[in-house]
């Protein structure tokens, strides 16, 4: 009989509270659906077995990772908003004869049921659109079909546990909540805890200082091996900066303008301004993490969503032939033909034919760049640790001239470079002689080998005359034991097309290629060699992988942070509504008319709700310049692509909070008028 | 001069469900003359807020008229009734309705603030003496909440006060206070009305009424009784109105 009371009462308690309940159960059921989708492309065979698949799964498992714990944060968080605006209702329970063992009773029938509830509908809206997922990724990604879905085994008991424990965890919060407080505590419930404003002038001025650091680093980012380690520092800055600029930056704005008497002391500005900092004191916080949740997805979603679109101008530029090879060393010329000879052979085999053959010899070697003098090292000896390492890569002018079919001439002394790092001072010194670099090549096409490599990168085209000069005053400077076994000699390059699109038939091509190559290069070399050897059908399914599955887990999260976003924001409205509705009458007895309640409380909502969309778009647009240089590690050099995605990634955020807003301050507007 | 005039006064709520007629207040008639410092007893739901709602011009009648200097206030347009509740009354409420998101001065500024046209420096002059007659000098920079609810309902008075109004309206000033804040609040009463203003006062607090000058009794939405102070004493004005309530209560005549 007492269980029958207890799940009545926990079930009208819901009824009761839908007003806060129904949102929070609603993004539980939402978040177990993301959850379930993800886990479920991450954990599945028939994506496993799939050429790229295991790609897709890697970037999705990290997903699911990230997603659980942003599940416990946040739901914990929301779950303690509810249960305070419930407090005086526990303490009335508790007056009214029952024990907090009774009310731990009715709180946990409560979190069952929502938890069930929401896992279950979750559950089940992710097995359905799983399968749409699926479908869609299979497309997007270029995947033949594979076969169909299928659930990992284990998984639904994943989720209950996963979110089971979330859920116990925010029970067992409550439960201590309850627990600790006496009840003429909870009956006082709300009201508890209000502070005066202060203003927190220090505090104010480190965010300050911290958004200028993390603006600066990012607006003055260049190089982009540097980038990564900056940008997560100048991250954690706009996040400290966020934080602290809304806590406290925005009171001591507010406090200045309330000095200013003249401007303060008018009709217009006068309960605005008062009005804010009250806001401002309670809410910095939850406007804090809204601006940072928004500006993250909007820069993870533009970033990858960019990675995404321009994956076959990064495959085209990176491969101008479809085909590439390098081999060192070269000793002879007849080794070159005989290896053209197996591409054709191989080539063949595979039922294509080599068109567009490029083949041209370079010499390359590690070295670093020390007051205006290449230096060549072995490998790291010799090398400071300090100054910038790069490769240098020495291709003569007649070389470059036959490969790329464009006339050069070059005088000696003059060089042309192309990199697409860091460019060198316009002369510099190189094995004991100084040459003038003309001008930097904006394509080296097709001699990119190396050109797209992470390191910093240097291609020298020089006079034959020069070049087999430096080379040799290179070879001279090297100890002699060392020069002797492993004499600098050229690589031998290689780029053509082939016409072959599927990746598996390519990949097979490529290493019957590799193979025969091998054997020839081990049967006339004593020491090392070494072959790299590349084919666009191979990558572009590599790429598509990688970057697709990136795409969906940003979309994915991204889904969840705005989800969460939402849900803050409603929270939001409801407790400004509920401590709105009081002021709203008091103002009207105190001689303000209706209209300038309205008008003054609603400047107010506007400019809470929309501080932290214009903060995220200050952020994204200091972010644009440093995120340009983190993608060119990715090969992306589409500036433009980049900043049309981020500004449609924007302007749609925007649209959608917007509607977030109007759907939400409908309930806000309900509350305050009833 | 009556300050106020109140003529037949009639209201009549239809409840939103059934359409039931209930008769808030019915002939009510009354004035008060400039300087009158006057109480309205009543028990709860005798129609006294609604009264008061009436007189504050929140609310209208159904039919009759209230005049304030010979002006009906049913005539004054929708647009212009908060400029003449700030200009021409003053409020005080039971649970003071300071708003929390001003400091103790701004609240008291506030009407001021609204009117548009008294600057700073003025204000400032304003509230100075204010402050001292009430006691709240060092509280201005406070917060609502961090000041006694006794301080709270003086801030109160002095956001009522500061406008000049014609007539002070005071709603159970008394409710929400203890024994020495409502001594502390009753004094103060009286002594502003002895400088000249007039107050006009709704309550159920026996004690409160007997500072009064002239005690009006409610009942079921008609007036049913008034006592004059006169030059009575407080101790037997005090008893009077117990007499009058006590009549009131077990449904006898008075008059």
């Amino acid at each position: 009989m007492n269980g029958k009371f207890f799940s009545d009462l926990a079930l009208q308690n819901i009824r009761r509270n839908r007003q806060s309940y129904l949102p929070y159960a609603l993004s539980c059921t939402g978040m177990v659906a993301i959850f379930f989708i993800m886990g479920v492309l991450a954990g599945t065979q028939s994506l496993h077995n799939a050429y790229g698949g295991r790609t897709i799964q890697g970037a999705l498992n990290f997903g699911v990772w990230v997603m659980i714990l942003f599940a416990i944060v946040f739901l914990f968080y929301t779950h303690s908003f509810l249960i305070k605006r419930r407090r005086k209702e526990f303490g009335l329970f508790n007056i009214l004869g029952m024990e907090k063992k009774h009310i731990g009773w009715v709180l946990a029938i409560e979190t069952i049921l929502v938890g069930v509830a929401s896992t279950g509908v979750g559950m089940l809206l992710g097995a359905l659109f799983s399968r749409l997922m699926y479908l869609l990724m299979l497309k997007l990604l270029g995947i033949e079909q594979i076969g169909s879905l299928d659930i990992p085994s284990g998984f639904i008991p994943a989720t209950i546990m996963v979110f089971g424990a979330i859920h116990l965890l925010t029970l067992l919060n409550t439960l201590r909540q309850v627990h600790l407080a006496r009840p003429v505590e909870l009956l006082r419930g709300e009201s508890l805890g209000e502070k005066a404003p202060r203003a927190r002038t220090l505090l104010a001025m480190v965010g300050a200082a911290c958004l200028l650091g993390g603006y600066g680093i990012s607006l003055r980012a260049q190089s982009a091996l540097k980038a990564l380690p900056q940008f997560f520092i100048a991250v954690v800055l706009v996040i400290v900066a966020t934080y602290a600029l809304f806590i406290a930056g925005s009171i001591s704005v507010l406090r200045m303008m309330q000095r200013n008497q003249r401007f303060y002391y008018q009709p217009k500005h006068f309960s605005v301004v008062a009005g804010m900092r009250h806001r401002m004191n309670r809410n910095a916080a939850g406007l804090a993490s809204i601006c940072i949740l928004s500006t993250m997805v909007l820069v993870m979603v533009a970033a990858t969503a960019s990675v995404f679109a321009g994956r076959e101008d990064v495959l085209r530029e990176r491969y101008p032939r479809e085909a590439m090879m390098t081999l060192y060393p070269l000793r002879t010329d007849e080794q070159a033909a005989k290896i053209e000879a197996i591409f054709a052979q191989e080539v063949q085999r595979a039922g294509a034919s080599v068109q567009d053959m490029a083949r041209y010899p370079s010499v390359s070697f590690r070295a670093s760049l020390d007051n205006g003098a290449i230096r060549f090292h072995e490998d790291e000896d010799g090398w400071d640790g300090l100054s910038p390492r790069m490769t240098v890569e020495l291709v003569s002018a007649d070389d470059y001239a036959a490969a790329t079919q464009q006339e050069v001439s070059l005088a000696s002394g003059e060089a042309l470079a192309f990199t697409t790092k860091q460019r060198l001072p316009e002369t510099v010194t190189i094995g004991g002689h100084t040459i003038r670099i003309l001008r930097y090549l904006d394509a080296v096409a097709p001699l990119n080998n190396r050109a797209n490599m992470v390191m910093e990168y240097q291609l020298l085209v020089l006079s034959p005359a020069d070049k087999d000069a430096i080379v040799q005053a290179i070879n001279q400077q090297r100890p002699e034991a060392i020069r002797l076994a492993n004499p600098l000699y050229p690589s031998i390059n290689f780029a053509f097309n082939t016409g072959l699109l599927a990746p598996e038939a390519a990949q097979e091509m490529m290493r019957g290629i590799r193979e025969r190559s091998s054997q020839l290069m081990r049967e006339n070399n004593d020491g090392g060699y070494s072959i790299i050897s590349n084919h666009i059908a191979v990558d572009r399914t590599d790429f598509n992988a990688l970057y697709g599955g990136m795409l969906f887990v940003t979309v994915f999260l991204g889904l969840v942070f705005i989800m969460a976003m939402v849900l803050l924001i409603y929270y939001k409205q409801v407790s400004e509504g509920y401590e709105d509705k009081g002021r709203f009458l008091i103002m009207q007895q105190v001689g303000m008319s209706k209209e300038e309640v309205k008008a003054s409380i609603k400047s107010q909502v506007l400019m809470v709700f929309f501080l932290p969309l214009l903060m995220a778009g200050l952020h994204l647009l200091a972010a644009f310049n440093i995120t340009s240089k983190v993608l060119n590690l990715m090969m992306l050099t589409n500036t433009k692509l980049l900043a049309m995605v981020t500004l449609a990634a924007y302007l749609g955020f925007a649209l959608f909070y917007i509607a977030v807003y109007w759907k939400t301050a409908h309930s806000y507007y309900k509350i305050v008028k009833a | 001069m009556a300050i106020l005039d109140v003529n037949n006064i009639r209201k009549v709520y239809i409840t939103r469900f059934g359409g039931n007629r209930v008769e808030a207040l019915r002939d009510i008639n009354f004035s008060v003359e400039e300087g009158e410092y006057v109480a309205i007893m009543g028990e709860s739901g005798s129609g006294k807020s609604t009264l008061l709602n009436i007189l504050a011009a929140l609310d209208q009648p159904t039919s009759g008229e209230v005049l304030l200097d010979g002006k009906p206030m049913g005539d004054i347009p929708e647009k212009e009734l908060a400029a003449f509740r700030r200009e021409n009354l003053g409020f005080v409420f039971q649970d003071f309705n300071l708003l929390d998101t001003f400091s103790i001065r701004d609240n008291i500024y506030l009407p001021l603030v609204l009117s548009g046209h008294v600057g700073p420096t003025e204000m400032a002059l304003r509230i100075k003496p204010l402050a001292q007659r009430l006691g709240i000098e060092q509280l201005l920079a406070k917060y609502p909440y961090e000041v006694s609810g006794g301080e709270k309902q003086r801030a109160a008075i002095a956001r009522a006060l500061i406008t000049g109004p014609r007539l002070l309206l005071a709603d159970e000033p008394t409710g929400a206070l203890d024994s020495r804040a409502t001594d502390g609040l009753l004094d103060i009463f009286e002594e502003v009305n002895r400088q000249g203003q007039t107050i006009l006062m709704v309550t159920h607090s026996t004690k409160a009424a007997s500072h009064a000058k002239r005690i009006l009794f409610i009942k079921d939405g008609q007036i049913f009784h008034q006592i004059y102070r006169g030059d009575m004493s407080r101790a037997s004005l005090f008893q009077q109105i117990a007499d009058a309530q006590a009549a009131l209560m077990t449904g006898g005549d008075a008059q």
